[in-house]
Formats: C-alpha cells, sequence, structure tokens
C-alpha cells in the first residue's frame, strides 16, 4: 500500500492511470490466463507485467514476490501434479516411486501461470494506487459510500491495529509476561496480547460510528461527495477496453475450442 | 456491501448491517489478522484466523459474520497473495455457521460448544480441501499445509483425500483453540458496549454467551 506522499511511485504512468482501469485489466488478463488451456500463456502476461512494474518503479519489489511464490509453488504442484493427477496418460520420466507425468505437468504450468498472472495484477494495482483514489474511483462507479467505507477502513485499520499490537506486546513485557518457553507458554501470552487490541479496538469502533453518524453517513436522499477524483483519459480507456476485448476473445475462443471447431493448447 | 443487499428482501438479515454493525466489521477482519499475527510473534505453528469472525457472529448475527469473513480474504488477497481468494467461500460458509449455531444459543453449553468446533472444522475442511484440490491443483503453497498435502498424496494416492486430510488435522486444533479464545473474548467485552448491537441482531445473541 502506498501513502499520498510516496511521488516516485505516484508520479509514474502507471501510478497516474485510473485505479479502475488497472483493476480492469488485473482481472481481465487473469480471466483470460485462466479459461484459455494454454500452459505457457500466464508466464507471457507476467513477463509483460514485468514491464509495467518497471515503469511503476516497484520492478525490485515486484520481482521478489513474484519469485519467493512462483518457485516454491511450482515445485510443490509439480510434485503433486506431476506424480500424482489423475490426468495423466503420458509419461515423460520415470524415477522409481512414481512416474512424472505430461498432462499433469502440462496442468500444473497452467495453474501457476495463473496465479502469477493474478498476482502480478493485483500487485500492481495495490502498489501503485494510493487508496484513497480507489474507494473514490470505486464509487464512481456506483458501489454504495458504505461498501467503499469498509473497503478503506479494512484496508486502514489492519496496520493500525498491528502498530497498537506492538505497543501492547511491549507493555505486556513490560509487566513481566515472558513470550519465550514452551509451546504451552507461550499459548498463555495469547489471551493477555490479543484481549486489549480487541477491546481498545472495539472502543474505537464505537467513535468511528459515531462520527460517521454525526458526518450524515447514515442518509440515504443526498449523494455522498469525496475530496479526491479521478481522472479516466483517453489512454486508461483505451488500455481498460483492450483488456476486456482480449477476455472476450479468449471466451469466443474457448467455446469454439469447447464445442470442436478449433483446437487449442 | 454485496451480503446485505442481496439478502435485503429478508428484513431480519437487513437489520444486521446498522451502522453499528458496519464500523466493527473492519475491526473484525483486523482481530481475524491480528490473531494470525500474534501466531508467527509467539512462533505458535496456528493460523487462528477466525477470532474476530466469532465475535461478530456473537455480536451481530451470522450475515456480518459471513461479509467478515469474506472480507478477511479480500484483504489478504490483495495484501498478501491472491490464492486466498477463492478461500472467502470458505470464510463465509464458517462465518454463517458459527453465527446460526450462536444465535441457536449453542455457544451457552460445554456440548453446544463442542458441536460448534466440530461443525465449523467439519465445513472448512471439506469446502477449503475441494478449493485446493479442483482450483489449485493440490497445493497452494502459500502454507506448511501443502507440504503435508505432498507428503500425504505420496502415502494415500489421491490428492484430495490427502487435502481433506491435511485440511481436518490443522483445523481441528486451530478452529477449537480460536473458537476458545473468541469465547472468552467475548465474555470479557463490557456489557456496556455490547448492549448497543442487542437490537439490531435478529436474536439477542450475545445474552447467550454473556450469562
Amino acid at each position: 500500500m502506498v501513502g499520498a506522499n510516496d511521488k516516485h511511485i505516484l508520479e509514474t504512468p502507471v501510478g497516474r492511470m485510473n485505479p479502475i482501469t488497472k483493476a480492469g485489466v488485473a482481472l481481465f488478463v487473469g480471466l483470460t490466463a485462466l479459461i484459455l488451456p494454454i500452459s505457457w500463456l500466464g508466464f507471457v502476461f507476467t513477463a509483460l507485467y514485468f514491464i509495467a512494474a518497471a515503469k511503476g518503479n516497484i520492478l525490485k519489489p515486484f520481482a521478489k514476490i513474484i519469485f519467493s511464490f512462483g518457485i516454491p509453488i511450482t515445485l510443490m504442484l509439480l510434485f503433486i501434479q506431476g506424480f500424482y493427477s489423475p490426468l495423466n496418460k503420458t509419461f515423460i520420466l520415470d524415477c522409481g516411486f512414481a512416474k512424472l507425468g505430461l498432462e499433469g505437468v502440462l496442468n500444473m504450468l497452467h495453474i501457476v501461470g495463473t496465479l502469477l498472472t493474478f498476482l502480478a495484477g493485483l500487485y500492481i494495482l495495490n502498489q501503485t494506487t494510493y487508496i484513497g483514489r480507489l474507494v473514490a474511483a470505486l464509487n464512481d462507479i456506483g458501489m454504495s459510500p458504505k461498501a467503499g467505507y469498509l473497503t478503506l477502513a479494512t484496508l486502514n485499520v489492519v496496520p493500525q491495529m498491528q502498530r497498537r499490537m506492538h505497543g501492547i506486546q511491549e507493555a505486556q513485557s513490560a509487566r513481566g509476561l515472558s513470550t519465550g518457553g514452551s509451546a504451552l507458554e507461550r499459548f498463555k501470552a495469547f489471551i493477555p496480547l490479543l484481549g486489549p487490541v480487541v477491546l481498545s479496538s472495539l472502543t474505537d469502533a464505537q467513535e468511528r460510528g459515531m462520527t460517521l453518524e454525526t458526518h450524515g453517513f447514515g442518509l440515504k436522499e443526498n449523494k455522498h461527495t469525496s475530496l479526491v477524483t479521478n481522472t479516466n483519459t483517453p489512454t486508461d480507456k483505451a488500455i481498460l477496453y483492450g483488456a476486456a476485448v482480449l477476455f472476450v476473445v479468449a471466451v469466443v475462443l474457448t467455446v469454439l475450442n469447447g464445442v470442436g471447431i478449433i483446437a487449442i493448447g | 456491501m454485496a451480503a446485505g443487499k442481496k439478502m435485503g428482501f429478508f428484513e431480519g438479515i437487513k437489520a444486521q448491517f446498522s451502522t453499528k454493525s458496519l464500523v466493527l466489521i473492519p475491526i473484525a477482519v483486523g482481530i481475524n489478522l491480528v490473531g494470525g499475527t500474534l501466531c508467527s510473534v509467539l512462533k505458535l505453528p496456528l493460523f487462528l484466523d477466525m477470532i474476530g469472525t466469532v465475535i461478530v457472529a456473537s455480536l451481530s448475527g451470522p450475515w456480518v459474520a459471513a461479509l467478515t469473513g469474506f472480507l478477511t480474504n479480500v484483504f489478504l488477497s490483495l495484501i498478501a497473495n491472491p490464492v486466498y481468494l477463492p478461500y472467502s467461500v470458505v470464510s463465509i460458509l464458517c462465518g454463517l455457521t458459527v453465527g446460526y449455531m450462536v444465535k441457536a444459543g449453542m455457544l451457552k453449553t460445554k456440548w453446544g460448544f463442542v458441536l460448534i468446533w466440530i461443525a465449523l472444522t467439519l465445513v472448512n475442511a471439506i469446502s477449503a480441501s475441494m478449493i485446493t484440490t479442483f482450483l489449485f491443483g493440490g497445493a497452494t503453497g502459500a502454507t506448511g499445509t501443502s507440504v503435508m498435502t505432498a507428503g500425504l498424496v505420496v502415502a494415500l494416492g489421491d490428492i484430495l483425500a490427502a487435502a481433506f486430510t491435511s485440511s481436518i488435522i490443522e483445523n481441528f486444533v486451530d478452529k477449537g483453540i480460536a473458537l476458545f479464545i473468541a469465547y472468552f473474548v467475548v465474555k470479557k467485552i463490557p456489557r456496556r458496549f455490547i448492549s448497543q448491537y442487542a437490537s439490531d441482531a435478529v436474536d439477542d445473541a450475545e445474552d447467550d454467551v454473556i450469562e
């Protein structure tokens, strides 16, 4: 999540893009990778997202998350799907205890490619968008202010609660609570740490509720306004429609493939 | 507010979604996630990511709990990893299960507690292993459970059975402890605070907990 002051990310071409465009691209491109039965497609999309990440000044953390997620899951699924998939018919390698099947490996590549495509799209959306803009953009396309509040509050409250937990942890260890030792002892420390976080957050929730109500949040007669505005440039529209067209083409191709007119993959 | 709007025709459900419940949801999502963070701070091999959902289930009702579960997974999929998104179905089902069982007064008795525990474990294990197997092909790589599943595939030879077994083992301990903690936390919430939710829930669910 970026703050409102992270100019080096927000002032890039990717950062300036309308949040809805980024969300739409993440969704449509991800779905395209999911429905088309082409095992390498997801990796092509992920490679393209690398360019977008570079344009958005987030290449280093982006590469880190893609590889730290991609490599373990590839190995895990290569093992499970490659050796034990019920789809396996053609065997390409005999390891003694089990045989490596081609169909399972292709299935594994399709799953990993799809997951990476979704991960990459959402990561770019998340890391290059100021959250206030995202919620304002969602309200622009008709999401209710209540749902907008839920999204915004959830994204704000969680880091705040984690900070509060840190403070409570220090206070509790100051009065002698041990957070080490045996599993039972560590477990015993759980309630004294969680309890104060929960109770103080509940009081906090009550205050937030009162603030919202005094601002007329429950009113239904008037349209709610936002301090944050979003622009929808021709480039934004072109990119979003491009992604939508890609998805429609993918649906058509999948249907044609399904009824046997063409053969993919 | 998807769940609220969809069930808008059902007045009882609509009544659960007041502004007071609304501000409780983000907090509960936070509690869910803080539970997970605490586990890694204390190096406990658990998740405990349902405490907030159970608390909301007993304060505001089953549908608010379902929305809390859903939002927890949406949050995780945005912040941590999109593999959590399909599992929002699991969280919604669990929220509804606990919510309706608490509403039926089951958190009052020892056996009710055990019943909720068993129901929660089964609902979670069945739905989660279905998603893991049919959507992800057996492992998500996101948790240590994937390693256990990989081991069990060798022993059992079937991906669904392996995913289900590892899920049952993981959930039985985890959900029991989460339920236990949530029970204590709800008991400790001041009555002054709880009373404001009393009119929102269809039933006086919170009275079932505070004896």
